[in-house]
């Protein structure tokens, strides 16, 4: 967690005020796109409200810019209630998972961000 | 006197929005033209061909790029109204720009234009060529179909939960409107007069997709993601299986009686062409109002 007022949207969904969460997900500005732990709130909330696609999507992109656990088990966890479990077993074992996303993301053509969006 | 100019390839400076608007002009005629079948117009090439005092019609997709033109024909004009096609990132300019016509259509809905006076929401269509030609009480070969790319998660977990129900038939692309791949408004037809499920997962940015009215135009039935209950804010009513996830498709698509698909099939067809009718009288009342 590296900026206060995603500390504070973080409280907010740990208390379950998700509208008000999402409310100041939605004041921060562009360059929070790259911040991975905007990112992963984000999914966070997507995931709370069931949009599981959109979860993972952002998840995805999450891992583009830090490959962080807590990520990696969201996705994990996600694939376990849309029935892969085979995918999500794999991304739950630290071993696999670097390896399991990464095939994941190879048959997806509009998931990996180009280079220059990286650096 | 009425006059339809489609200007999603002229005036545009912005090399992806031309590339786009292109695109649009080549496959998008008929699904505009059919709103404007009750419509007495003339086509024109050229502004030059507007006169003071004219009724005009725009056809057009990126509209950022053009305030001025539109500034100025908005001066010109009787009344102007929009088809504003494409536009599923929602840009936030495109509102200003509506503030010089009198009505707007437009593709990809927001919930700021559900109760909208001055903006009605309309669905992307079809591309030009498919036809109502079938017979819709012809037991189909194929219990799904899908043509299209796997950009996203949603698409990969289709095909995951999909892949072993027989049989189907798939034409998976690389990439959008891929030339070497992609296939012809005429071999698509032919799939999808024989299929009886076509899984529609939402867009690169939207819940729309073509595929869901192309789908429609054949009588094939189309399974969409509700995300935030879209197709039921701007489609009321509608008979379209709505999913969260896509292994509740699965028991659907395998296990649905001939007779209850065939039922479904013609509950989607009939509503399908009653929103056409029914749009098209609007289209009319509204352009001669």
């Amino acid at each position: 967690m590296n900026d206060d007022r995603l500390e504070k949207i973080e409280r907010l969904i740990k208390i379950k005020k998700i509208n008000e969460a999402q409310l100041e997900l939605s004041k921060l500005g562009e360059e929070f796109n790259k911040n991975s732990e905007y990112l992963y709130l984000r999914s966070k909330i997507f995931y709370i409200n069931k949009l599981y696609y959109a979860a993972l999507d952002t998840l995805l992109i999450a891992l583009e810019f830090e490959k962080k656990d807590k990520i990696y088990n969201l996705v994990a966890e996600i694939y376990d209630i849309l029935g892969n479990k085979e995918l999500s077993k794999k991304i739950t074992d630290p071993n696999l998972r670097l390896q399991a996303v990464s095939s994941l993301k190879d048959e997806l053509s509009g998931i990996r961000l180009p280079s220059s969006y990286l650096s | 006197m009425i006059k339809l100019f489609w200007n999603t390839s002229r005036k545009q400076d912005d090399p992806f929005e031309l590339d786009w608007g292109k695109y649009h002009e080549k496959n998008f005629k008929d699904w505009i033209y059919f709103f404007l079948q009750n419509i007495n117009y003339t086509s024109i090439n050229s502004e030059k061909e507007i006169n003071k005092g004219d009724t005009v019609i725009i056809v057009d997709s990126g509209i950022h790029f053009k305030e001025h033109f539109y500034k100025m024909l908005k001066t010109l004009t009787k009344k102007i109204f929009l088809f504003h096609i494409n536009d599923e990132h929602l840009d936030k300019r495109s509102k200003l720009i509506y503030e010089y016509f009198d009505y707007v259509w437009r593709t990809c809905c927001s919930p700021k234009y559900f109760l909208s006076n001055k903006v009605k929401c309309i669905p992307p269509g079809y591309k030009s060529g498919f036809e109502q030609k079938f017979d819709l009480n012809k037991k189909r070969q194929f219990k799904w179909c899908f043509f299209g790319t796997q950009h996203k998660s949603s698409r990969h977990d289709m095909n995951f939960q999909l892949e072993k129900i027989k049989p189907n038939f798939v034409n998976r692309i690389d990439k959008f409107a891929d030339k070497k791949k992609s296939m012809n408004v005429k071999e698509m037809e032919k799939i999808y007069f024989d299929t009886n499920f076509a899984p529609c997962p939402a867009g690169f940015f939207h819940p729309e997709s073509y595929r869901i009215y192309e789908a429609l135009q054949c009588g094939t039935i189309p399974i969409v993601e509700s995300v935030y209950n879209y197709f039921d804010n701007v489609y009321p009513n509608n008979p379209l299986i709505k999913i969260k996830k896509w292994n509740e498709a699965k028991e659907i698509i395998d296990n649905w009686s001939h007779d209850k698909i065939l039922y479904k099939r013609k509950e989607c067809f009939n509503w399908w062409n009653q929103y056409l009718s029914d749009h098209k009288n609007f289209v009319r009342k509204k352009i001669y109002e």
